[in-house]
């Protein structure tokens, strides 16, 4: 009888944890925006980075027809959401001073984002895709040199 | 047991080796540090080899499984939190696979990416339901072993071989390339865990007892651990240099799972793509029905319940709710869009902080001589199980801190 009691009185601890947990999780994701950290910027921009360098060899697959379309659509499809959700985060307030760093970011991920899409629509378009690779080529590089204080 | 039977579960064994967790951890981890964490892979390997055979060991002579042997070595109330805490990793690592499922479908077939979702769950649901627990391990085994297309694809990139023979060696990172110490650290552990996952054990050693195994079948059991889980270790490494020839050094952070199939597309062309894809499609259904059947096993052995893969839902009811909720709650929480990249990074760490609490009751009752007879553990295999005991001690410690300090090993 007294193993049963303490058993339910674990399952509550547990289930009080749990709810712990999740509000904890709540509040976190209710926070307003506050000013970008520079190591937050710092891992935004590498993101950037790896999948303006990850589109840029969709793009040399694709004009060398190593790609199904379906892999080709949804693999771009996922970066240009993975852009959009890094675009997200630069719209905050930057870290003191570097606001026009911030903005730069801003602007390199809308290119990025345009030429992700771009890529969707014309797969099949090799002379395109080698086009849209090498500026994608040209925005990583842009991203790469970015003088933000390295982690 | 015929020699087909032998090579079939041999077969299945290396090709339901490695999900999504491997995956990510793998291909990420070369991509970050080359071929640094190679010697990861032989330790880890080492140590599943070793638990595995000792829990269908254990199995075999009493016919207890992982978590029955919970349920009678832990006291109870350390129990019960290890049984919370398997059945949140394995939601995790559920949720995990069956997202991966969906965005394996996507990339082969299109069409949105939920409705993958309910139908990746509805044709695990469908296959686990109707099929008993041997072809439902050869269909995913066998299939998954697509992914050997890795071990063309590694060498096919030309690797410095005396560099990758490097990588064997434990070292710290040094190059500036190459993020810190601590991001080192987080991929080490997670690399480690995810190798070991406490599911792996719960599946096999149930599995085991549910086949009716005897004592005449432990020489299977060695083989089927040894060699199955060595060569699953073969394409893990593979895995690994894929991941440090396509990307290390070139920028790229690979956090989509087609990212993982990308280097076997440039290197082999689409049909290697179609190929890994669909691998990577019954390596990660394989995890996940692996992990509902492991925690339908878990829940009803630990509450003393009958359970078994092979009986009817009115003769097993807890054991088949248990699967049956772990997959409607882990396709729930799918839907609501949560990354599963993400979501199995979770799942791995998590799982470290599970793994002593699983392993330690079989190490016991193995090296029992009382229990076991003169199938009790060897001077040699109670050595290294202490040791390797030892060690997922240790990164069960470290495993959250380190995740906590990284940003999930972002830096």
């Amino acid at each position: 009888m007294r193993s049963r009691a303490r058993e339910i009185a674990a399952w509550i601890v547990g289930a009080l944890v749990a709810l712990a947990v999740l509000a904890w999780l709540y509040d976190r994701a209710a926070a307003m925006p506050e000013p970008l950290q520079v190591d937050e910027l710092s891992r935004v921009v590498r993101q950037l980075a790896s999948d303006a360098r990850e589109a840029e060899r969709l793009a040399t697959a694709l004009t060398r027809s190593q790609l199904t379309r379906n892999f080709a659509e949804h693999q771009h499809r996922q970066l240009e959401e993975d852009v959009s959700e890094a675009r997200g985060k630069l719209a905050a307030p930057g870290p003191g001073g570097d606001e026009a760093l911030v903005e730069q970011a801003r602007g390199l991920a809308d290119r990025l984002r345009a030429n992700l899409a771009a890529a969707r629509l014309h797969a099949s378009d090799h002379a395109a895709i080698a086009r849209i690779g090498a500026e994608q080529a040209s925005i990583a590089a842009a991203l790469e040199r970015m003088p933000i204080t390295p982690l | 047991m015929s020699f087909l039977d032998l090579f079939l579960g041999i077969m299945s064994a290396i090709g339901g080796n490695v999900d999504m967790g491997q995956l990510v951890f793998t291909i990420e981890g070369g991509a970050q540090f080359g071929f640094m964490l190679l010697w990861v892979v032989v330790i880890a390997s080492i140590g599943i080899i070793l638990f595995a055979e000792m829990s269908g060991r254990v199995a075999v002579v009493t016919k207890k499984p992982a978590f029955a042997l919970i349920r009678d070595e832990v006291p109870r109330p350390l129990g019960l939190a290890v049984l919370i805490a398997s059945i949140f990793v394995n939601l995790l690592t559920c949720t995990a696979n069956i997202g991966g499922a969906a965005v394996v479908l996507q990339l082969l077939f299109g069409g949105d990416h939920r409705l993958m979702m309910v139908v990746g769950a509805a044709l695990l649901l469908a296959t686990i339901g109707f099929l008993e627990l041997e072809p439902i391990e050869r269909i995913f085994g066998l299939m998954g072993l697509g992914l050997v297309v890795y071990l063309f694809a590694a060498p096919g990139m030309a690797p410095d071989w005396s560099r990758v023979a490097s990588g064997f060696v434990p070292q710290l990172p040094a190059s500036p390339d190459m993020p810190g110490t601590a991001v080192y650290g987080y991929y080490v552990v997670g690399l480690f865990s995810a190798i070991l996952m406490p599911y792996e054990v719960h599946f096999y050693s149930s599995g085991a007892v549910e086949q009716g195994w005897t004592p005449k079948q432990l020489a299977s059991n060695f083989s089927n651990a040894v060699i199955g889980f060595a060569l699953g270790g073969v394409l893990t490494v593979a895995l690994i240099v894929t991941g440090a020839m396509a990307f290390y050094g070139r920028g790229v952070d690979p956090h989509l799972l087609g990212t993982a199939a990308l280097p076997v597309a440039l290197a082999l062309g689409v049909k290697g793509l179609l190929f890994v894809l669909v691998g990577m499609l019954f390596a990660v259904g394989g995890a996940a029905a692996e992990t509902a059947l492991a925690n339908g096993y878990s829940v009803a052995q630990f509450l003393g319940r009958t359970w078994g893969k092979n009986r009817k839902p009115r003769d097993a009811p807890v054991f088949h709710a248990g699967w049956i909720g772990l997959i409607v709650a882990s396709l729930a929480i799918a839907l609501t869009g949560v990354p599963p990249v993400e979501v199995v990074e979770y799942s791995v760490i998590f799982a470290v902080v599970v793994l002593p609490f699983t392993y330690w009751p079989i190490l016991r009752v193995a090296r029992d001589r009382s229990k076991m007879g003169e199938h009790a553990n060897g001077l040699v295999v109670d050595t290294l199980a202490w040791i390797f005991l030892t060690l997922i001690g240790l990164a069960a410690v470290a495993a959250i801190p380190l995740m906590l300090i990284t940003h999930n090993g972002q830096g």
